[in-house]
């Protein structure tokens, strides 16, 4: 039984060499490629890589139980005995599932895209450009995903925030577009801050116990010797609780759970992903909603072996993840772009997911991620089909009605917006409950029950805006003036073709893989190792859980409930009687102002760091430490210095008169006969 | 006479012609004192050759007689060129390339 | 008495003496056929394709004895003569003559469309050059002094020759002159040694000198001095380094690249094997020498190459800096460290020839670039050569991830390891001097990519030439090698099957460290 696959680098590599070709020709060629080759080099690697990964995970599914794993050794990265880290791919359930969600939405975003990208004529080599940066994407993110150590994790991570800023200020001629793309960058480095000094945390508390490695099997495998292991804090932190012995794994994993905070948009670093819905809509439905945001959770669940021995870190990533979730949930009941809404709908789902994670439910974590993948994609592809057939109108206080003039697109709309809300037997449905009943039945975690009631509540929240999203665009009379409203279309069969493939996963993937209960309930338990939880058990430990299944269908039921209360009440305010909307507003004004206003976080972020770091850059660090210290005595005047030596000095000794040059030669040849001769008896 | 007589003359060979090339201003002068100095080396390693009774100097100094003849004919060309471009022998005359 | 000799193992060599043998035969054939234009031949055949002929004669050539050098790698050490071995063909020959012949390949690649744009494409420039070549080879290989001075000889006549090829021009001419003159001077100064060094041991094989070497005997040390300086010449080290700025900039371009590269190769390849058989027992006496060597040089070399207008100018200084580099190996002084500089001697070859090349292709009916501000706005002109260009100058500044940087890497890490080893601080000191000055370098290295990218094309003091498809082809082998050494230092690569290039360097230089 060999686990060596080499197979596996063709994933990464068909989206790698697109790049390469293309990166290429806009080097080196003028003008673009052809459509047409644009379109088959930039959709066929995605999907190519899509059909690998598919035979490779079925491939994966006929090993042994226990012993489902691929590995692909490319080459030793880094050697520095005995520490040495290789450039190696890792396939296992959990990054199976990563890689079928990536390159199978990835694939079928890349060919939304080509209906997306094709009215837009701001730059010549656009088209080309941005299928170039998606596939950089695409390879980054499987990078990310497949690396079967920190370090190549690491540069699939980087990878995609450099991709995710260049696909936001992708139209970057206009300044608001740039400026979001830098502020994503700029938080995200602030995660990636926390991620770095958890690798370096990690590394050398597993180099103390004399196995150095950042290999995710071999960490895995030696966990157990830095369970014990304390560290002292400063006296400086003395406010946080248990000081000042913490168990090293407590703070590495904080630490790497700062880089999934920034990836992941969660509180306090989540102010990056709303803005970054100035990017094309296709890349907030692949980056900023299927993939690259869930990231951090997918790095949390891969490093499950140590976040399950820190449980102050997993109580930590829980209450992160739940009060991420409800405060997102708040500010999208308010909001009236329509990308915006599902922005902050993406980060109170990430925030789900964290809350699984964080209850050492792993497996449902990576459930939520998957169905949300699908339902999200669905819903921003939707979006941006509504905002072409409006001509790049968002706001949807200018909508409405648009059931009459885009039939599909309402259809497919429709059940993505279902799926998230939680209707019984579709796949958010599913996952939620999941989700739930994680935090439901962890004893261990602080205050897990209110948690849970906080997750059953954004449930009914969610499916409340969801609905009033809906209604707003689809529903009723239309705002629109009439000119717009008689211009909207239908939008062109590359952007209906994935709406149509997304909204049947979105409805029907829990299929292939039901929830143990529902497998039971449904099929007769028959398909109980088929399930997903069965699945990734073994790449991600997942505690076991005692509810019995009685509770577990109460659990379900009122989560149930409040998903339909929600449904009602959207249903009844914005469908049956929307002029009471206004008069409820009113009465609510200062709540609705602060939920408008998205709790004013962005401006006191700017007040109290954005400003005071600016300040002391320009004025202390720039002109003082820059300008005068640095470069006017430090750089320039070291640089004057050498060059007045050459130039007032040694340049003279080459005169050009080969005579005066044997004569320095013999000088030399003297000098190291004296100093050779100087031992001689 | 020993063999450190012929080697007290081959030092001071080898030295008039270091001399010699560091303080004439005439290239083929200067040119016929490298000759000089070879051909100190050639005497120094003819005597140690005697005093260790083995041949590897005297076939040394044979390749060392060929290499000089090689010099002379490149050397030769290298200022025919010289005077046909310039019309000079002189070294400080050729100092476009300094600094 | 039959000599016992074996053939195959200079087979390489053979191929290059051919060549330089038959090439004037050859031209002058070709020449008179063209001439007379009795024959078919004479009558089809014209100058540009009987130059395109010795061209491809040449490269066939070379290309061969690479061929054969390299599939030959992995044997054991083979001796030409097994009775009185001079020459010794083992794994560290073999890697200096592999980097030799690529520093040749590229160079007559380059060359052939130059010439012509020097208006001076006479076949006697690939002869010329192959001979030179040959005494390269030969000079790696040397275990005996009469090989030694031979060999150097063989190596450095030709070189003066080329030096001064474009007859007409009064630089080349005073280039030929100087460099003629300086390492006449050189060569007496080391024969005297050879000489003394002789006469206190009684031999001329590297290995037997190492038995009876004193180093309390003044004759010993008053000869390896002399001997140290002259190759302290040929890598043109500070205080031995005037010459090259002066020739670097007369002689024809291509010539100073492979001045610059191949004669570099050859010296410290010698060096290498004098230093480490002929006279291991006085190294810690010669330790000093080329410690001192090695500070001065990166100094004085990378100071003054930041003053430099002309283009070739500063690449001579920093040649002369990099000499200074690779001088930390002989430093080290143990596997790692030969090592180490064999494999930087490599890297160096290509980010060398590449900055060469970009200037040859630059030059036009005589025409040359020659300042540094004349490549403003190149990368409007020549995109490509822009690019090779700034690869080039980052890699000859050692930025990671090119090539240059882990050649710097090697240097240092063989310092460091070493300096813990015997607890020598010097050595630390010496690595921390090679690392400032990595920094002082940058200042000029960077200057061509500012003056290249942000400049505008105007204003510019530059010929209207292209390049020619071989000249192009060697920017793509510089600019591949560069950047796939760099990201690939260890495995170069699974690409090219198992070539582990610095693993090679090591096995190299065990050939002669213990």
């Amino acid at each position: 039984m060999t686990h060596e696959n080499e197979a596996i680098r063709l994933i990464p590599l068909f989206p790698l060499a697109a790049v390469v070709v293309s990166g290429l020709w806009l080097l080196f060629a003028r003008g673009s490629m052809s459509r047409g080759a644009v379109i088959a080099i930039g959709c066929g690697a995605p999907i190519l890589s899509f059909l690998v990964s598919l035979r490779e995970v079925f491939q994966l599914t006929r090993l042994d139980e226990g012993q489902r794993f691929f590995v692909d050794n490319l080459y030793t990265w880094i050697s520095a005995d005995p520490f040495h880290a290789e450039l190696s791919f890792l396939l296992d359930p959990l990054s199976a599932v990563m890689i079928l969600v990536v390159t199978g939405v990835g694939s079928l975003i890349h060919i939304y895209s080509v209906g997306y990208m094709d009215d837009d004529h701001r730059e010549d080599r656009g088209f080309q450009r941005f299928f170039l940066y998606l596939n950089l994407f695409t390879f980054s993110m499987l990078m990310l995903v497949l690396g079967d150590n920190l370090l190549v994790m690491f540069v699939g991570w980087e990878g995609v925030g450099l991709c995710s800023y260049l696909l936001i200020g992708f139209w970057y001629l206009e300044d608001h577009n740039a400026m979001c793309g830098q502020k994503a960058f700029l938080v995200n480095r602030i995660g990636d801050f926390g991620f770095l000094l958890g690798i370096f945390l990690l590394f050398w508390a597993f180099a103390s116990v004399g196995s150095p490695t950042v290999e995710f099997h071999e960490m895995s495998a030696n966990v157990g010797k830095l369970a014990d292991t304390m560290v002292t804090l400063p006296p400086a932190l003395s406010f946080l609780p248990a000081f000042p012995a913490w168990k090293l794994l407590t703070l590495a994993c904080l630490c790497l759970f700062v880089g999934a905070c920034g990836k992941s948009a969660q509180l306090p670093l989540y102010t990056w992903l709303p803005d970054a819905m100035a990017g094309p809509t296709p890349v907030s439905a692949l980056i900023h909603a299927a993939t690259m945001v869930t990231a951090g959770v997918y790095m949390v669940c891969r490093m499950s072996f140590a976040f399950s021995l820190a449980p102050g870190a997993s109580a930590t990533v829980a209450w992160v993840g739940g009060l991420t979730a409800v405060f997102a949930a708040t500010i999208a009941l308010t909001q009236k772009d329509i990308k915006k809404v599902l922005a902050y709908s993406t980060v109170s789902q990430l925030g789900y997911m964290f809350l699984a994670a964080g209850s050492m439910a792993y497996s449902a974590a990576v459930y939520h991620l998957a169905t949300h993948a699908f339902f999200k994609a669905l819903l921003f592809l939707g979006a941006g089909s509504v905002i072409l057939g409006m001509h790049h109108e968002q706001d949807i206080d200018k909508m409405g009605g648009l059931r009459r003039r885009m039939r599909w697109t309402h259809r497919w709309f429709l059940c993505g917006v279902l799926a998230i809300a939680g209707v019984p037997f579709l796949s958010g449905f599913f996952s939620k409950d999941e989700v739930l009943l994680g935090a439901f039945a962890a004893h261990d975690l602080p205050g897990h029950m209110a948690l849970y009631a906080i997750g059953v509540l954004t449930a009914g929240l969610t499916a409340f805006y969801m609905l009033r999203l809906h209604y707003r665009v689809f529903a009723g009379e239309t705002r629109a003036t009439p000119e717009v409203y008689n211009a909207v279309h239908e939008s062109n069969r590359w952007v209906l073709m994935p709406l149509a493939v997304l909204a049947a996963l979105s409805v029907g993937v829990w299929l292939l893989s039901p929830p143990d209960l529902w497998g039971e309930l449904l099929f007769g338990g028959m398909r109980k190792s088929h399930s997903l939880h069965y699945f990734l058990q073994e790449a991600a430990f997942s505690a076991p859980h005692d509810v019995s299944h009685a509770t577990e269908l109460g659990l379900a039921a009122l989560a149930t409930l409040f998903a339909l209360a929600g449904i009602a009440a959207a249903s009844f305010l914005y469908y049956f009687k929307p002029e009471m909307v206004d008069r409820l507003t009113d009465r609510v004004r200062p709540v609705y102002d602060v939920l408008w206003n998205k709790y004013w976080v962005d401006e006191i972020y700017d007040f109290l760091i954005v400003r005071p770091l600016l300040w002391v850059s320009e004025n202390v660090l720039y002109r003082l430490v820059d300008a005068d210290l640095i470069d006017r005595i430090g750089v320039n005047g070291t640089a004057r210095a050498v060059r007045g030596v050459a130039n007032r000095g040694l340049k003279f000794l080459q005169t050009g008169f080969t005579q005066s040059y044997l004569v320095i030669m013999l000088i030399g040849a003297l000098g190291i006969i004296a100093y050779m001769m100087r031992g001689a008896s | 006479m020993g063999i450190w007589d012929y080697q007290v003359v081959a030092a001071i060979l080898f030295m008039i012609g270091v001399l010699g090339v560091l303080t004439r201003r005439n290239i083929i002068v200067m040119f016929m004192c490298i000759e000089l100095m070879l051909n100190a080396a050639n005497l120094s390693l003819i005597s140690f050759s005697r005093l260790w009774g083995n041949l590897d100097g005297q076939i040394f100094v044979f390749m060392v007689i060929v290499v000089a003849a090689v010099e002379v004919a490149v050397g030769l060309a290298i200022m025919i060129s010289l005077v046909r471009n310039r019309d000079t022998v002189n070294i400080e005359d050729t100092s476009l390339l300094k600094w | 008495m039959m000599p016992n000799l074996d053939l195959s193992a200079i087979s390489p060599m053979i191929f290059v003496a051919v060549g330089a043998i038959l090439l004037p035969l050859l031209e002058v054939l070709l020449a008179r056929m063209i001439e007379r234009r009795r024959s078919w031949l004479g009558r089809t055949v014209n100058r540009e394709m009987a130059s395109t002929a010795i061209v491809i004669f040449t490269v066939l050539l070379l290309v061969l004895a690479l061929l054969r050098t390299v599939g030959t790698f992995d044997l054991p050490v083979a001796h030409f003569n097994l009775d009185h071995p001079m020459i010794a063909v083992d794994q560290l020959t073999r890697f200096l003559n592999a980097v030799l012949l690529i520093s040749a390949i590229l160079t007559v690649l380059v060359s052939s469309r130059y010439l012509a744009d020097i208006g001076m494409d006479h076949g006697e420039f690939y002869a010329l050059l192959l001979a030179s070549l040959l005494g390269m080879m030969l000079l790696g290989a040397a275990t005996d002094l009469i090989m030694l001075f031979l060999a150097l000889e063989l190596m450095s006549i030709p070189i003066y020759a080329l030096a001064g090829f474009q007859r007409s021009s009064l630089k080349s001419n005073e280039s030929a002159l100087k460099y003629f003159i300086i390492g006449s001077f050189a060569s007496a100064l080391l024969l005297y040694g050879c000489a003394l060094l002789y006469g206190a041991t009684g031999t001329v094989e590297l290995a037997e000198i190492a038995r009876g070497f004193d180093p309390e005997n003044p004759l010993t040390l008053l000869g390896a001095a002399l001997v140290l300086v002259g190759f302290a010449f040929k890598i043109a080290s500070v205080p031995f380094h005037q010459w090259a700025p002066d020739v670097y900039e007369g002689a024809p371009t291509t010539v100073t690249g492979f001045m610059a590269t191949a004669v570099k190769v050859a010296a410290f390849g010698a060096l290498i094997r004098v230093v480490a058989v002929g006279l291991q027992p006085g190294a810690e006496i010669m330790y000093g020498v080329f410690w001192w060597l090695a500070v001065l040089s990166m100094t004085v070399g990378n100071v003054m190459a930041i003053i430099q207008q002309n283009t070739k100018r500063m690449l001579a200084y920093s040649s002369v800096a990099h000499g200074g580099y690779m001088l930390v190996g002989i430093c080290v002084g143990t596997q790692s460290g030969y090592a180490g500089l064999l494999f930087y001697l490599l890297v160096y070859t290509f980010m060398t020839i590449g900055a060469f090349t970009v200037l040859a292709i630059l030059t036009r009916d005589g025409r040359e670039v020659s300042r540094i501000d004349d490549l403003a706005g190149l990368h409007e002109t020549h995109p490509f050569a822009a690019i090779v260009m700034t690869l080039c100058m980052f890699s000859l500044a050692g930025i990671p991830p090119l090539a240059g940087f882990w050649g710097k890497w090697y240097l240092l890490t063989g310092a460091v390891e070493r300096a813990t080893a015997i607890g020598d601080t010097s050595l630390i000191v010496l690595a921390v001097v090679l690392v400032m000055n990595s920094a002082i370098s940058l200042a000029y290295y960077l200057r061509l990519p500012v003056v290249m990218y942000m400049r505008e094309a105007r204003g510019a003091d530059r010929p209207d030439a292209t390049a020619g498809a071989l000249q192009t082809t060697v920017l793509w082998v510089c600019a591949l090698a560069i950047v796939l050494i760099g990201v690939v230092p260890g495995d170069f690569l699974i690409l090219f099957g198992d070539y582990d290039l610095i693993a090679s360097a090591r096995v190299a230089a065990s050939a002669v460290s213990p």
